[in-house]
């Protein structure tokens, strides 16, 4: 009996029960209710592919706005969100190790009480009447005379939801990376001085960087599915689901509304999955731009 | 020696981290046990507060009300010499005119006769005073002077709120305070023992309205005025007595001598000596022999030290400090003793809202306040329960006599002491609120921080009146510093920040305008920490957990030792997790109608033990709390749903029934009858073709809301009836810098249905064609409805957002605008400030020419009942719905949540004929019934919440965008049509972008064609 269990294989069930029950029965189900006509209520219904039919002919609202909407988001916020980590952990990692761990905590905290700080410091900045504190700023230094509707004007509320991610975009990925730098080891640098590079920036690209890729990667992956996958943002701004006239929609709202709005849960499958190619084909990308070619 | 040194250089070789972090742990362990035992369990302190509490000089007061203060009648009394008429004399009914019953009425005999048979001098009859009747005597004195009223009444009604009456002498209200007279009710509870729930925690009975005759000697209620309530009578006035709440019969009145409280020395010279008493009395706070006010409840404390303790289950302990806050309330406790001599009275009390400041008490025996240091005893302030034994200046014990036999003990909350203080700073805010419309007329509103203003010129004492006004809260703020526990009270610090605020602008009062913001305007201004302070000072929140009358001997700590509440809080957390009641359970017996409610915890209570009480159905109902109504679809879909679900979002039932998933209720035997107690506006969300399924169980009502005091002042008198009348008044109210609020400017992002609804229907337009396959929001009606709601903000202005309507609308700065239910429950609760300065009126509307009325269309929607299709027991859970929502009953449930809970907890029940019984001043029903014959929802078709989106987006696009309405209109529909064929065609209407069959639309048109029964073959 011992030595039947004396398997590697036993090692790994654990973990793959786990990832089994947590993650690949619920894709597998998503999968499959995308093919259906699923209202929540009633049974499930085949269909074939109708969803993904209707997705991609009929849907404007995901074409015109969703889509559009949350490559613009993931463009800006994903990328610069990614340098931003790295700058920033490179810098702390300059300093000495107390300031270091408390600006640290400062950093990383934006991204872990996003839900509180958006209800009681972003609403109130961005405060639609003239006691928002930006509102009640410009109107005091001259620059506007009424109050700018910045959560339900259409054409403030992306720029907003850029914002506050950003703010809010120094996550598990910066951690990654701050202790990438720190890990790297100090003869490297001495050895390329001897080597003869001249400044920092030298150092960045031919030693920080190709030194701590597994870290660049692991953050660069967070940074692009955190983006997709961001959609609370939005909402939790305009407060309310769909966003004014669709301006801070994103495809994580789009499942919503299909799902718990509208009731069509085999449709707001059908996105989900479209979501999920979309992620994995990003992060694939950055695999291959980032990961180890062996 | 040696030995020893080797010895300690090994110990400290030895020490490491773990050894040392042990070392501190149990010697803060041990310090912490010490201390425990050390910990202040008693406050005994004196606070002198007899001066404050009579003092009349230096009165500042304010004249918003239609008749002058108390406060200013006395300093009239005192100036024109005026005293007491010394007269004790009996006005017999006989005297009176009004409407007589005697004992041969058929209905209220009984009560005449229990009255004329214990009156000494013979009278024939007893008054009644109701809507319809008053009363009125003619002053048989010839002295001209004081005179105090005690009169006999007996209530007549059962109901929550309070029987109040209005004195007037020669039809004219002596003081602001005559005209709502409390006459306080005695309320004992329904039983002694307390009833365990189905989980073992205990309910509060409900509470039982003593209908009995009781004397009155009529005073402030409001805990304002020691005392009686002095009247100056001539010969030949006439006294009126007239309805203003309840009904009542009234039998004779007397007028009063009023006792000159002794002071405690003169009390106790004439009590004589007597022994101390050895004895010790317990009563537990919940043991109350009756109270005057319903709405004082009881909450579970977990302390293992009190009375009634339970380690698992909930025990009712100790008196709840939020319904113990408003001057006024009483409570009455029964004391047996069995040795007469002198006793101590202490309390085991908890004051934690006024911060470092004292609550008062008027402590009455057997009905009279035995001296003057019990007319307002103080409590002061403390986070944890402590004990209170009272005490003199000197910290001497006082000493009440007391024979032996049963008596009683009133507590009854008063703020004497803290009159003057509200009494300033409600005058400052009536100045400062004048001063800010003053330079608004000036500045026409304009806040620019750049412009130069010259304020001096215009108001030349502008900065000298700030100033005195700075001077009055500082001096305030010193004479209330008598009553706080520490030397920087943080309760009545804010009079000081008002003050140095008050100075700062004052000092540069050309820059007044530009800081409205912290002058009169806004969350931080000084006119809103004044008001949060008055409101404060106005709340004597006190929790009581018992009572003792004891003699000499100790009576013990207030709280637990360290071990045992240790062991309890342990036992607690493990238990914690077997512990969860009314959870939505997923079993389900036999014989049982499984019933998810989503209201909270509270009405779950009262409804099951109405449930249990009155229900006479075959099967046992099970409630269970609804967590969220996601929930219901997720058991809907494993087949585990219950019957019925009560209290969900209007929109529900639709969207249950179109997938055939809740039962049509028309079905029913019954529903006709039932429903014709509804408005019919309200059924129709619950409409699917040709079926009902579903009721509506509360229901919202959107009424129009303003500031009497400010209309007044700034020159509206009359409330806007239609929205050309408010756009009439937009230019009035900002040039004062104030608005109108609408709705809209709630909701940001989506614009419901409910904020948009009324601008369609009042213009007479619909929501979608007859044949339901299209939406008809491009009509001529609805495109001018659509045009007024964009144009109140791009032409006329309103606030495009705000956050909280009741807010600025206690700051002033939206002294007018339209507001829903919840607006109502804060204002009769929480805004003090506002009694009798706001006002209800209805919805405003659209006038139609040819109709010759107003359309005052608004939305009504709040929750609504259903059954769902996978009952097995469909004619069961009818029987359940149509006895829960029935008039009786949903009355019943009215009552008894206010009744257990207090006035917050007010029963927007949808059936109306339940509402009209219903506790709510009679002017605020009689507009809400009105305002429902007005009712209308939003008709549900496949694809709705699209027309409503589109309607936002539409507004959206005009009021941002500057769109042309009739563009944005169209755009609207092309995008509403598209998705309303597409779910059309899901649900089998249509096929390929045409119509099947037609979809029934109901609407306020043809709502009627749903309210009959169908039969069910």
């Amino acid at each position: 009996m011992i030595r039947h269990m004396n398997r590697p294989a036993w090692f790994i069930v654990p973990y793959w029960s786990l990832f089994a029950i947590f993650v690949i029965i619920p894709v597998l189900a998503a999968i499959a209710l995308s093919f259906t006509y699923f209202n929540a209520i009633q049974a499930p219904r085949f269909i074939g592919i109708t969803n993904y039919i209707e997705l991609i002919t009929m849907d404007t609202v995901f074409m015109q706005f969703v889509l559009s909407n949350t490559l613009r988001f993931a463009l800006i916020v994903g990328p610069v969100g990614y340098l931003l980590a790295f700058m920033l952990a490179w810098t702390l990692a300059q300093i000495s190790a107390k300031p270091r761990m408390v600006l640290a905590i400062i950093l990383y905290s934006p991204s872990l009480t996003l839900g509180v700080a958006m209800a009681a410091m972003w609403r109130i900045i961005f405060s639609d009447d003239s006691q928002g504190y930006l509102n009640s700023l410009l109107i005091n230094w001259g620059v506007i005379l009424e109050p700018i509707a910045f959560l339900q004007s259409p054409q403030y509320l992306m720029s907003i939801m850029i914002i506050v991610s950003l703010w809010s975009s120094m996550g598990v990925g910066f951690l990654a990376m701050l202790a990438g730098v720190l890990n790297i080891d100090q003869t490297l640098y001495e050895a390329a001085y001897v080597d003869g590079i001249r400044n920092r920036a030298q150092e960045i690209f031919y030693i920080t960087i190709p030194s701590m890729k597994p870290q660049m990667l692991f953050g660069a992956v967070m940074a692009v599915v955190t983006t997709f996958q961001a959609g609370g943002i939005g909402v939790m701004l305009s407060g309310s689901n769909p966003t004014p006239q669709y301006a801070g929609q994103l495809i994580v709202n789009h499942i919503e509304d299909f799902g718990f709005i509208r009731y069509m849960m085999g449709y707001a499958a059908a996105v989900s999955v479209v979501l999920l190619l979309m992620v994995y084909f990003i992060s694939k990308v950055t695999w291959s731009i980032l990961g180890e070619k062996e | 020696m040696k030995a020893k040194m080797i010895a300690w250089v090994t110990f400290f070789k030895q020490v490491n981290p773990k050894i040392i972090i042990i070392t501190i742990l149990s010697v803060v362990i041990v310090l912490l046990m010490t201390l425990s035992f050390l910990r202040k369990s008693s406050d005994d302190r004196f606070f002198d507060a007899i001066a404050l509490a009579n003092d009349y000089d230096n009165v500042r007061l304010t004249a918003v009300y239609n008749a002058p203060l108390y406060t200013a009648m006395i300093a009239q009394y005192r100036e024109q010499g005026l005293e007491s008429a010394g007269e004790d004399h009996e006005i017999n009914t006989a005297d009176m005119t009004g409407f007589r019953i005697d004992r041969d009425d058929a209905d209220l005999g009984h009560h005449v006769a229990a009255y004329l048979d214990a009156q000494d001098a013979p009278i024939m009859d007893v008054l009644l005073v109701n809507r319809d009747h008053s009363v009125s005597f003619v002053h048989p004195g010839t002295t001209n002077g004081l005179y105090y009223l005690e009169l006999d009444y007996f209530e007549l009604d059962q109901s929550i709120d309070n029987t109040q009456i209005s004195i007037t002498i020669n039809g004219e209200s002596p003081f602001y305070e005559s005209q709502t007279i409390v006459l306080p009710s005695r309320w004992m509870l329904s039983s002694d023992t307390f009833t365990l729930d189905r989980y073992q925690n205990e309910i509060q009975p409900n509470s039982i309205k003593v209908q009995d005759w009781f004397s009155h000697a009529i005073h402030d209620y409001r805990g304002m005025h020691p005392g009686l309530f002095a009247f100056h009578l001539n010969e030949g006035d006439t006294i009126t007595i007239s309805h203003v709440n309840g009904r009542l019969l009234l039998g004779n009145i007397r007028y009063v001598e009023p006792r000159a409280l002794p002071t405690y020395a003169e009390y106790l010279a004439e009590k004589g000596s007597h022994p101390l008493s050895g004895d010790k009395i317990i009563v537990a706070a919940r043991d109350m022999l009756h109270r005057n006010d319903p709405s004082i409840r009881l909450r579970p404390e977990m302390d293992p030290s009190n009375l009634y303790y339970d380690t698992q289950f909930l025990r009712l302990n100790v008196i709840f400090g939020d319904s113990w806050q408003n001057a006024g309330q009483a409570v009455t406790y029964a004391v047996e003793v069995t040795e007469a001599g002198y006793y101590q009275l202490s309390f085991k009390y908890r004051q934690y809202i006024m911060r470092d400041m004292t609550v008062f008490r008027k402590i009455k025996v057997n009905g009279d306040v035995p001296y003057d240091l019990l007319e307002h005893v103080a409590f002061p302030y403390t986070t944890s329960f402590m004990h209170r034994t009272l005490e003199d200046a000197d910290g001497k014990p006082l000493y009440v006599y007391l024979e032996a036999g049963t008596h009683e003990i009133t507590l009854e909350a008063v703020s004497y002491p803290y009159r003057q203080a509200i009494e300033t700073i409600q005058y400052v805010m009536r100045q400062i609120q004048n001063m800010a419309l003053d330079v608004k007329r000036y500045t026409s509103g304009g806040t620019d921080l750049y412009r130069d203003w010259d304020i001096e010129a215009y108001f030349p004492d502008a900065a000298d009146q700030i100033m005195s006004w700075a001077d009055l809260l500082e001096d305030q703020h010193q004479s209330l510093l008598v009553l706080s526990t520490v030397n920087n009270p943080s309760e009545i610090s804010q009079l000081k920040v008002a003050a140095t605020r008050l100075r700062n602008i004052a000092s540069d009062i050309n820059r007044l305008p530009s800081r409205m913001v912290q002058f009169s305007d806004g969350d931080s201004s000084v006119n809103q920490i004044l008001g949060n302070l008055m409101q404060n000072l106005l709340r004597p929140n006190l929790e009581l957990e018992r009572l003792i009358v004891h003699g000499d001997v100790s009576i013990g700590r207030a709280h637990a030792n360290l071990f045992v509440t240790f062991w309890e809080g342990l036992k607690r957390l493990v238990l914690s997790f077997v512990n969860n009641p009314y959870s939505a359970s997923m079993q389900r017996r036999d014989n049982e109608l499984m019933v998810w409610v989503n209201y909270p915890r509270q009405y779950i209570e009262i409804m099951q033990t109405m449930i249990d009480q009155y229900y006479d159905g075959t099967m046992n109902v099970t409630l269970s709390q609804m967590p969220d109504q996601n929930k219901l679809i997720l058991a809907n879909a494993s087949g585990r749903a219950p019957d019925l679900a009560i209290g969900v979002n209007h929109w529900i039932p639709y969207e249950f029934a179109i997938r055939d998933a809740s039962l049509d209720l028309r079905q029913f035997a019954g529903y006709a009858d039932l429903v014709s107690n509804f408005t019919p506006g309200a059924i129709i969300p619950y409409v699917f073709e040709e079926g009902v399924y579903g009721l509506p169980s509360t229901q919202n009502f959107w009424v129009t809301y303003y500031r009497r005091d400010i209309l007044d002042s700034i020159g509206i008198h009359d409330i806007p009836q239609t929205w050309d009348e408010i756009i009439e008044i937009l230019p009035i109210l900002q040039s004062y810098g104030m608005n109108y609020f609408v709705p809209l400017a709630q909701f940001s992002g989506l614009k419901p249905f409910v904020a948009t609804l009324p601008f369609i229907y009042q213009f007479g337009g619909d929501l979608y064609t007859e044949d339901g396959m299209q939406t008809a929001i491009n009509s001529e009606q609805t495109l001018k409805g659509i045009s007024l709601m964009s144009e109140l903000y791009t032409l006329y202005n309103l606030p495009k957002f705000v956050g909280s309507f009741y807010n600025h609308f206690r700051y002033g700065m939206l002294p007018i605008g339209i507001s829903d239910l919840s607006t109502y429950i804060l204002l009769q609760t929480a805004a003090v400030e506002l009694d009798g300065l706001w006002g209800m009126d209805l919805h405003p509307g659209v006038y139609h020419e040819d109709l010759d009325t107003i359309v005052r269309y608004a939305a009504v929607g709040a929750q609504g009942d259903m059954i769902l299709s996978t009952t097995r027991f469909p004619d069961e859970a009818w029987h359940f719905l149509s006895w829960w929502m029935s008039t009786p009953v949903q009355s019943e449930f009215a009552f008894l949540l206010q009744s257990t809970y207090g006035k917050a907890y007010f029963w927007n029940t949808a059936n109306l004929e339940a509402f009209k019984t219903i506790s709510m001043p009679d002017e605020y029903k009689q507009i809400v019934l009105a305002q429902w014959e007005h009712a209308i929802e939003a008709s549900r078709i496949p694809g709705n919440y699209m027309v409503e989106r589109e309607i936002s987006n539409a507004w959206t696009r005009i009021v941002f965008e500057g769109a042309n309405p009739r563009q944005a209109l169209d755009e609207a529909v092309r995008i509403s049509n598209r998705e309303i064929i597409y779910k059309m065609a899901e649900f089998g209407y249509a096929f390929q972008g045409q119509s099947l069959k037609p979809y029934p639309v109901p609407s306020i048109y043809n709502i009627h064609e749903w309210l009959t029964e169908v039969s069910d073959d």
